[in-house]
């Protein structure tokens, strides 16, 4: 119990100082789609390319993702906007 | 020469003809497509079919075997901006019988860009395993950790409705999700000798007018919501209604986190989740399953609880094309059933994964999975459709 315990607390310093490390500040609404995208879709799973889907079909998974990811209508417009353009 | 124009004069007659009856059903198929079918094809484009399918086997001591063959359908329609509709089936083998169980089945209601109205049924937004990483081309391991599944510690999935969203915060961001439900019942042991105090979740029947309150409450802190870390929970009266057990209550929390986000200095993505489960119900008289007159009753203090902690990582910015397909996987997992009780000792399970992902949805994951007296060898091969 003691070593799980010691194993838990050392990931949590770990993740702790690689969370700080990682600090940017951009205001959520400022975001662009692209960085949405390659933020948000990988919390979950791997994020996909654009070619995953046809551009009708991107407009009903993102809604899917909308609802699953509690993701804003704002957010979603930017990501469906970029994988629709297929960059 | 006659038969020749002759000929060619039929053969231009047969052409005009030919030619004036494909342009008269171009016409004909052109007026009916934009009558007809453009409206059908513009609501129907709007429907996609996707899922994920599994195939697998375990190597174990005395239990080698092919399994985890699975197909999981989901369907998605999109009838109009506000409205979206969600459905899962899951379709596997179980023995030799083919199960197929609604995974879940919702319409949701676009309020405003912050709330979404949910009814039907969905995934529990306990924590995150359930409601994200469960899917196979998803979770990184072939199992799930000891304590999650149809009857594991803490809910799966509601009959109800919930309100759900995503709210900025300036440069963080949080989430939430609210519900109400039919709710667990309470296994009283009568039927299933052991499982007594246990809840079973996922009823599309009420056994009391008790209805489930709870949800789930994410905040991610950093800008580039890397991290997020979530607080659920589930309150609710169990027992069956008339029974002794009608006014014993459950109390349930989860706490999770997430941490994914590639880093520069270890060239790749760095991928961490965690859950801690409890679920509590309080005291009660239950039938000794080791009495074989059932006359004798028993009580403990009815708490369990789980834990999950896992780290991935996947070298994905190595210039190598193979090893930036490769993923490295370690999860810790716990499950304490309450002291006291008649159901199996507690689990401590080491899983140690190494995937390679064919494409972003698609992965073939090898693990070694350690407990106590069950140590298997698993292979899983997950698509994603």
């Amino acid at each position: 119990m003691k070593r799980n315990t010691l194993i838990i607390a050392i990931a949590m310093i770990l993740t702790t100082g690689l969370v700080i490390a990682s600090c940017v500040s951009t205001k959520v609404t400022d975001k662009s789609g692209t960085q949405l995208w390659s933020e948000n879709c990988q919390r979950c799973h791997n994020t996909p390319p654009s070619s995953a889907f046809t551009n009708i079909q991107w407009e009903v998974i993102n809604t899917h993702m909308r609802q699953r990811a509690m993701l804003t209508e704002d957010e979603i417009k930017k990501i469906t906007e970029f994988m629709q353009a297929g960059e | 020469m006659k038969k020749k124009i002759l000929i060619q004069f039929a053969g231009l007659l047969l052409f005009s003809a030919t030619a004036f009856s494909q342009q008269y059903n171009q016409d004909y198929l052109d007026s009916l497509i934009q009558n007809k079918v453009q409206p059908l094809i513009s609501r129907n484009s709007k429907f996609v079919i996707t899922g994920y399918t599994t195939a697998g086997a375990k190597f174990a001591k005395d239990d080698t075997k092919f399994n985890g063959f699975s197909l999981n359908p989901i369907l998605l329609w999109k009838p109009s901006e506000k409205i979206f509709v969600e459905a899962e089936l899951e379709t596997e083998l179980e023995g030799n019988e083919t199960v197929i169980n609604l995974e879940y089945a919702n319409v949701s209601y676009f309020v405003n860009k912050y709330i979404t109205f949910r009814a039907g049924k969905f995934l529990s937004p306990y924590g995150i395993f359930q409601d994200r990483l469960h899917p196979a081309w998803i979770n990184k391991l072939p199992t799930a950790p000891p304590g999650y599944g149809h009857d594991g510690v803490g809910p799966s999935a509601e009959l109800g409705f919930d309100i759900r969203g995503g709210i900025p915060l300036g440069s963080a961001k949080m989430n939430y999700s609210i519900y109400v439900s039919n709710g667990p019942v309470l296994n009283t042991g009568v039927d299933e000798p052991g499982e007594e105090g246990m809840l079973s979740y996922e009823n599309a029947d009420d056994n009391n007018n008790n209805k489930a309150f709870g949800g789930r409450i994410g905040f991610l802190p950093l800008s580039n919501s890397s991290l997020e870390i979530g607080g659920s929970w589930q309150l609710a009266k169990p027992g069956d209604k008339g029974s002794v057990y009608e006014s014993l209550k459950t109390q349930q929390y989860a706490l999770d986190l997430t941490y994914v986000k590639q880093l520069d200095f270890i060239k790749g993505l760095f991928d961490v989740k965690a859950q801690w489960n409890w679920v509590n119900v309080d005291k009660a008289d239950y039938i000794d399953p080791d009495d074989p007159t059932g006359n004798t009753m028993y009580t403990y203090d009815n708490k369990r609880s789980s834990v999950f902690a896992q780290a991935a990582y996947r070298p994905s910015m190595s210039p190598n094309k193979f090893l930036k397909k490769t993923e490295l996987v370690f999860r810790y997992s716990g499950f304490n059933p309450p002291v006291g009780s008649k159901e199996p000792d507690k689990i401590k399970q080491y899983a140690y994964g190494l995937n390679y992902w064919i494409n972003w949805r698609t992965a073939v994951k090898l693990a070694y999975q350690s407990q106590k007296n069950d140590n298997a060898f698993l292979v899983q091969f997950a698509v994603g459709f």
